[in-house]
């Protein structure tokens, strides 16, 4: 089967959706979050000569979003916080609906995880990838996405019941 | 008989297998302490969802469909060769000749017609473009990897195949080539780029528009030049002596 450029091209752009969830799921701010999804598309235009096609895209593409999000939160380095509190507030706009307050809610308890627990809690819990497609995305074995996934889903848990 | 957390969340994800499943489904039975622990675990996992579905139903931003389209930013030459060989540039030999001299003709006609927003730093002579003013003088000294906070940037720097030098460029909405010919930067090539800087995320090394990459293609002899050449290169001041 030949994958050409026009309908990778076309794959992607199906993939929109769940690659900005993806990246809101890692980064709080949407702008940042259409940011990063701009940079992997970038990035994975001109290695499309990587992807091979035993892989599915979707896992292709997490990968490289998340390439791009360690390379971003290395980047940032020691600025102590990714951006600020209130910055975050801003983007809130007219959240007024109840969707909105919970997907903030959602953003606030993701970002108070482990950026590692963070990642396999997104692949696995909100994008439904099965235990070996997140351990390939990640590049760790099974055993590490298992572990860290029963961490994360521990901390979210307490962080849940805080507001119950 | 306990269950390890990784079991009940393995459970609830759909990743056991049947024996394992039916161990805990008996435990379910059993125990309401590990029911509950399910019903917990579900609802996290739900909450999640629901969440970051509000994601899934807005609108895609133009500008992610528009990078889509766009083609494909090439980086350095390793990606452009690799490119070309995968088939995205399927413009090869004297079919590319062509449209390279009808759009070479069209973007330097274009250039004096649109009036440059970065006067002075282009001027032309007999016929030819040659950089002047700040372009020159970084032309000449900037090295490909000290780019300071200057507008202006170089990227490949090589020898053609008459043995001159020459580098890439990008201004913030142009790209061009320039070769050094009698103590000059001549600019055979100059393209609009689309590239805007607006984006936090865009990483340091512009991506150079494929027109400038075939140019580049078209004239180099050898490899580009490393940092070891291009500081010999330098001091030779770009082989004028």
């Amino acid at each position: 089967m030949s994958h050409t450029l026009e309908s990778i091209r076309g794959q992607l752009a199906g993939l929109l959706p769940r690659l900005r969830r993806f990246a809101r799921t890692l980064t709080r701010n949407p702008h940042d979050a259409d940011d990063l999804v701009q940079l992997a598309l970038e990035r994975a235009l001109t290695r499309l000569k990587q992807w091979r096609p035993d892989t599915k895209l979707e896992s292709w593409m997490f990968g490289i979003i998340k390439n791009a999000w360690i390379d971003e939160l290395r980047a940032r380095g020691r600025r102590a916080k990714v951006f600020a509190p209130e910055e975050a507030a801003e983007h809130v706009g007219d959240a007024s609906s109840e969707a909105q307050m919970e997907l903030l809610s959602m953003q606030s308890a993701m970002e108070r995880l482990p950026d590692e627990q963070r990642l396999v809690v997104a692949l696995v819990l909100v994008e439904g990838l099965s235990y070996q497609e997140a351990a390939d995305v990640l590049e760790v074995p099974i055993g590490t996405v298992t572990s860290r996934l029963a961490r994360g889903r521990a901390t979210l848990e307490s962080i849940l019941s805080e507001h119950a | 008989m306990t269950i390890s957390e990784e079991m009940l969340g393995a459970y609830v994800d759909g990743e056991l297998t049947a024996a394992e499943r039916a161990q805990v489904e008996a435990a379910i039975a059993a125990d309401l302490q590990v029911s509950q622990r399910i019903e917990t675990l579900r609802a996290v996992r739900n909450r999640l969802l629901a969440g970051f579905s509000a994601t899934i139903e807005e609108a895609v931003p133009q500008r992610l469909l528009d990078t889509l389209d766009a083609a494909p930013a090439v980086t350095d030459l390793e990606q452009a060769r690799t490119a070309r060989k995968a088939g995205f540039i399927r413009w090869a030999g004297p079919e590319w000749g062509a449209i390279a001299a009808s759009l070479l003709v069209a973007v330097v006609l274009g250039y004096f017609l649109l009036r440059s927003p970065v006067p002075g730093l282009l001027v032309k002579r007999e016929g030819q473009l040659l950089a002047q003013n700040a372009l020159a003088e970084t032309l000449s000294n900037q090295l490909a990897g000290d780019q300071g906070s200057s507008s202006i940037r170089v990227g490949i720097s090589f020898r053609d195949k008459q043995g001159d030098y020459c580098r890439t460029f990008t201004l913030p909405d142009r790209a061009g080539l320039a070769c050094r010919e009698n103590g000059q930067w001549r600019v055979p090539v100059l393209v609009r780029s689309a590239e805007g800087q607006e984006s936090g995320a865009r990483q340091a090394g512009s991506p150079l528009p494929p027109e400038i990459l075939r140019a580049v293609e078209d004239r180099i002899a050898g490899e580009p030049l490393d940092a070891a050449d291009e500081v010999a290169a330098r001091q030779s001041n770009w082989g004028t002596r």
